[in-house]
């Protein structure tokens, strides 16, 4: 079973906030996933990272989208986004 | 329950004058009336303003060649894709009140080509699960059977369109979302080869294996509506340029068709009944069978759900409480993220971004995304292997027929296993197509699942058309 460190580590960078519940429930369920995904380290498959898109990515021809800010979040004053304080 | 005609059936007959747009609408809103409450296919409908545009189209008349193509059809839109206006809430917590400030593309083809929208349909959340369970507005049921799962995620696509709750819809499929449910409610869930519709405006899950597809009661149908919304876009760099080819759809079994089944998905199988399913209009029908092997078929689901985690856990960082949906304020940004991403998302989103930032951090990379990478890349060439051989292989879409609500829920890999003949193809990006099969197991559909080459849509339709025929 993953330990509770290692859960709370992951969930830190995923930053997500979880109860000792939660740690309990995914870090049971952790090993027996990651079990399962072992048996395809097993195969010792190794070569080409590559994924399937029709034409190569690129960065060359930007788009102009006519969205606006406020179309997008409720929590807008004065054309900024509002996030909470840093500081109390 | 009032049968709905299939889109080809209803477009023939608003030509013809005998029945009007309207009048679907008003079968529509008995239909929802009487099982909309039981089986919770929709999460928001919007009939009145349906009725409306029904009003509009049916007062415009219908003349052949000049009417657009869908004019006065209703369709229903699975709500992980955005519609101007409209929430689109991917059945999560963390995206609630939020309004979708553009169409995506799949919409704008959609409105462009006269389609009247109903409304939004449930499920999984963030489409991630095989059941439709995992959805904040509660689960979707068979419409079959009350007690049995629709199968996910496009689970409230495909049940809307079983109880007669829409004509035909959109559902999306990331590693079998519009066939499995397909498979499960008896309909057709067609799968478009990566790259064919454009994914500008359906919320990222993974993106590269999510495709947006057509469900519906026929093969003919679904051909219409991916001959509406395939195509290439400027907006989604990962089309292909190049249009799909007209589909002709003649009924006819070539003479010289090659197909050929996978023997792991049938070794595998623990219900006969469901093979014999499969396989019997393919006897009747005398088209010879060849036996492949593709031994990494057997892996798929670990490969897939590497992947798709490590991707969700990139692709689900957007959701911060700052930019869409709700938010959770504490004070201070960094324990704002986490308290509404810890209390926004559900269970299995949870564990698919734990899971995937897992696989994706130092020291974990290569043995877990990478190796999936690799795992992948070596699936897609026993597929284009087999194709040399053969023109169309068959699988069942599913290892069974739709099983109980909470049979599966409690133990996630059982769950993920339900992907098992569904996410290697999606893995290859090939396009596949579920059609239910004439003989039913224990009363419950079953469904048959034909994949083709990549880029090979219209030829996979035309079979899949002329197999249905059989």
């Amino acid at each position: 079973m993953a330990t509770g460190k290692e859960i709370l580590k992951v969930a830190l960078l995923a930053r997500l906030e979880l109860t000792e519940e939660e740690r309990g429930k995914f870090g049971s369920e952790f090993e027996k996933i990651t079990a399962y995904f072992a048996e395809l380290q097993k195969m010792g498959i190794s070569g080409e990272l590559v994924l399937p898109y029709s034409c190569p990515l690129s960065s060359d021809n930007p788009r102009e989208y006519d969205i606006k800010l406020e179309d997008l979040t409720r929590h807008i004053k004065d054309g900024q986004v509002l996030i909470p304080p840093w500081l109390a | 329950m009032k049968e709905l005609p299939t889109i080809a059936e209803l477009s023939f007959e608003l030509h013809q004058g005998s029945v009007r747009a309207k009048d679907v609408i008003a079968d529509i809103r008995n239909n929802v009336s009487t099982h909309e409450e039981d089986v919770n296919a929709y999460i928001n409908l919007y009939l009145d303003d349906a009725d409306t545009q029904a009003g509009l189209a049916d007062d415009a008349g219908y003349l052949e060649g000049k009417t657009p193509v869908l004019s006065g059809i209703p369709i229903a839109i699975k709500d992980n894709i955005c519609v101007k206006g409209w929430p689109c809430t991917c059945a999560s917590k963390i995206l609630e009140g939020f309004l979708a400030p553009y169409d995506a593309t799949v919409i704008s083809r959609l409105k462009e080509n006269g389609a009247i929208l109903l409304g939004k349909t449930n499920l999984d959340e963030f489409a991630m699960g095989a059941s439709n369970e995992t959805s904040v507005y509660g689960p979707v049921r068979n419409p079959l059977d009350l007690e049995r799962v629709p199968g996910g995620s496009s689970g409230g696509s495909v049940a809307a369109v079983g109880y007669g709750g829409a004509v035909a819809a959109l559902g999306s499929d990331t590693g079998g979302s519009v066939r499995q449910p397909a498979s499960f409610c008896g309909l057709v869930g067609f799968r478009p080869s990566y790259g064919r519709v454009s994914r500008w405006g359906l919320v990222a899950f993974s993106s590269s294996l999510d495709q947006i597809g057509p469900i519906a009661k026929t093969v003919e149908d679904a051909a219409l509506l991916y001959s509406i919304i395939a195509g290439p876009d400027s907006n989604d760099s990962t089309t292909n340029p190049v249009p799909p080819r007209e589909i002709c759809l003649s009924g006819d079994v070539p003479n010289d068709v090659k197909v050929g089944i996978i023997t792991e998905c049938f070794e595998d199988l623990e219900d006969k009944r469901v093979e014999d399913a499969v396989l019997a209009p393919f006897q009747k029908a005398g088209i010879k069978l060849q036996e492949l092997s593709l031994p990494l078929v057997r892996q798929s689901v670990a490969g897939y759900y590497l992947l798709v985690m490590s991707e969700v856990s990139s692709n689900l960082a957007r959701y911060d409480g700052i930019r869409y949906g709700s938010r959770i304020s504490k004070l201070g940004l960094k324990e704002t993220y986490f308290s509404t991403r810890g209390q926004g998302f559900g269970d299995e989103v949870t564990r698919r971004i734990l899971l995937g930032t897992f696989g994706l951090s130092s020291g974990y990379i290569d043995a877990y995304y990478n190796t999936a990478l690799s795992y992948r890349a070596a699936l897609a060439e026993q597929y284009e292997k087999a194709f040399e051989q053969v023109d169309f292989i068959l699988t069942p879409t599913m290892p069974s027929t739709a099983f109980k609500l909470g049979e599966k829920i409690a133990d996630p890999l059982q769950m993920y296993l339900a992907d098992i003949f569904t996410a290697s193809n999606a893995l290859a990006a090939l396009p596949c197509i579920s059609i239910p099969a004439p003989k039913r197991v224990d009363g419950l559909p079953v469904g048959i699942q034909l994949t083709a080459p990549r880029w090979e849509d219209s030829k996979l339709l035309e079979f899949a058309h002329a197999v249905e025929q059989i």
